[in-house]
């Protein structure tokens, strides 16, 4: 029998009165519910349950932390702090984080994350809250902090958690997409959110333009390869009017990007990265917003992977329309 | 893997890829790449030894991880 993710707020509430350490998402009028403990929490109605993907506004999904974990930290961060995200992770440990959408903190993480003192030493993962997609330009975005109650729309939240010695956090990045073969390699001589001017095979031109002319598949996202690692940068828009095209993380000066290879079968695609999903038990893992709208994910699986569908993941750094998870394993 | 095997050419030759290999080590490959693109933007004596430093530091901290591992028996037998 699948293990239980989906729990419902009394439930969740006896979970934390009993001491348990947890990750929690859910929508905010139930976060808002659960009494104070050793708990951080982001809002997003969308996850991938033990069913496959659903939405709901009754459920809470909950990720608890193994007994074997004996010292946790929670801590907020703001635009101010948020540098010392990986610093203040334990020398063995794991460090969680959720963060709001839109909010600047997202913003300047997104941007500067990799300029962070011990950024990649120590690992980091997470997510970016959202909120329902009839919503989204009405409701901010939130996190909690379950240790004081409170909660945030332009602050992150942190579980640093320590390990036991002879333990460490394994972190996958699972990506279905693949840079087009002989597709158009594209720079940027500028790195952010929104880009206008773009170097395509070596020709400055407008990217707006670029993707109007070429009728390019906006659901494709623009693909970096990281030393043999694919990383997204999803496009949230095309502005025909001020020319500017926005994007759903930074794409970084000078960096080389191939938009993605179509997918025909995204159920079968995700399949194809878990060859292992019978014998992988993650600590924690999410998904792409976009994964589950264009994937048409709900009440499909992804392989047996559960967890909150997100407005951006986290792998040490932020990515888009991908999968991570985390394993906690024995050296 | 130890303390000493800083000295090695290994390090400097991945920052300025001038050696590529297949990495296991996820957090190699994305500490890599953020090292190179600093390089590419300033490609100071100063700023090429401390990012040696940093993938050095990266390695010897996870020597023990098998992923980290497989790597660094890659990069030190082979270069």
């Amino acid at each position: 029998m699948k293990k239980q993710v989906m729990f419902s707020v009394r439930e969740v509430i006896e979970l934390i009165n009993e001491g348990k350490k947890l990750l929690l998402a859910g929508d905010e009028e139930l976060l808002k519910q659960l009494p104070k403990g050793s708990w951080i929490g982001g809002t997003i109605p969308y996850f991938m349950a033990e069913r496959g993907g659903i939405m709901s506004q009754q459920l809470i999904f909950v990720n608890e932390i193994p007994n074997y974990v004996s010292e946790i930290k929670c801590t907020t961060y703001t635009t101010s702090t948020i540098e010392n995200i990986y610093s203040d992770g334990y020398d063995n440990g794991l460090t969680v984080v959720i963060i709001p959408s839109k909010s600047d903190v997202h913003h300047l993480f997104a941007n500067k994350a990799s300029e962070y003192d011990n950024f990649a030493i120590k690992p980091l993962i997470g997510w970016i809250s959202g909120v329902a997609m009839n919503v989204i330009d009405k409701i901010n975005a939130k996190v909690f902090m379950g240790e004081t109650g409170e909660s945030f729309s332009d602050k992150a939240v942190s579980m640093h958690i320590k390990l036991p010695l002879g333990k460490y956090a394994d972190i996958h990045i699972r990506n279905i997409f693949e840079q087009k073969e002989e597709g158009d390699i594209i720079t940027f001589p500028k790195s952010g959110f929104d880009v206008d001017t773009a170097i395509i095979n070596g020709e400055s031109q407008n990217f707006a333009d670029y993707i109007i002319e070429n009728n390019i598949d906006t659901r494709l996202p623009l693909v970096a390869n990281y030393n043999g690692t694919m990383i997204n940068v999803s496009i949230q828009s095309v502005n025909n009017v001020s020319k500017k095209v926005h994007l759903y993380a930074p794409v970084f000066e000078n960096v080389e990007y191939i938009q993605a290879a179509p997918i025909y079968d995204y159920v079968k695609r995700f399949s194809e990265l878990f060859v292992d999903a019978k014998t992988i038990t993650p600590l924690f893992s999410c998904n792409c917003i976009l994964n589950y709208l264009y994937s048409e994910l709900e009440n499909k699986k992804t392989a047996g992977i559960t967890g909150p569908i997100t407005f951006g993941e986290i792998a040490y750094q932020l990515l888009n329309q991908t999968l991570v998870d985390v394993e906690i394993k024995d050296v | 893997m130890n303390e000493s095997d800083y000295f090695r050419p290994i390090w400097k030759k991945l920052v300025l890829n001038e050696v590529r290999i297949d990495f296991n080590f996820l957090a190699a490959k994305i500490l890599l790449f953020s090292i190179q693109r600093s390089i590419s933007k300033d490609n100071s004596e100063s700023n090429i030894e401390k990012s040696s430093a940093e993938i050095f530091n990266l390695y010897i901290k996870n020597k023990d991880l098998p992923n980290a591992k497989k790597d660094i028996e890659i990069l030190l037998n082979k270069y």
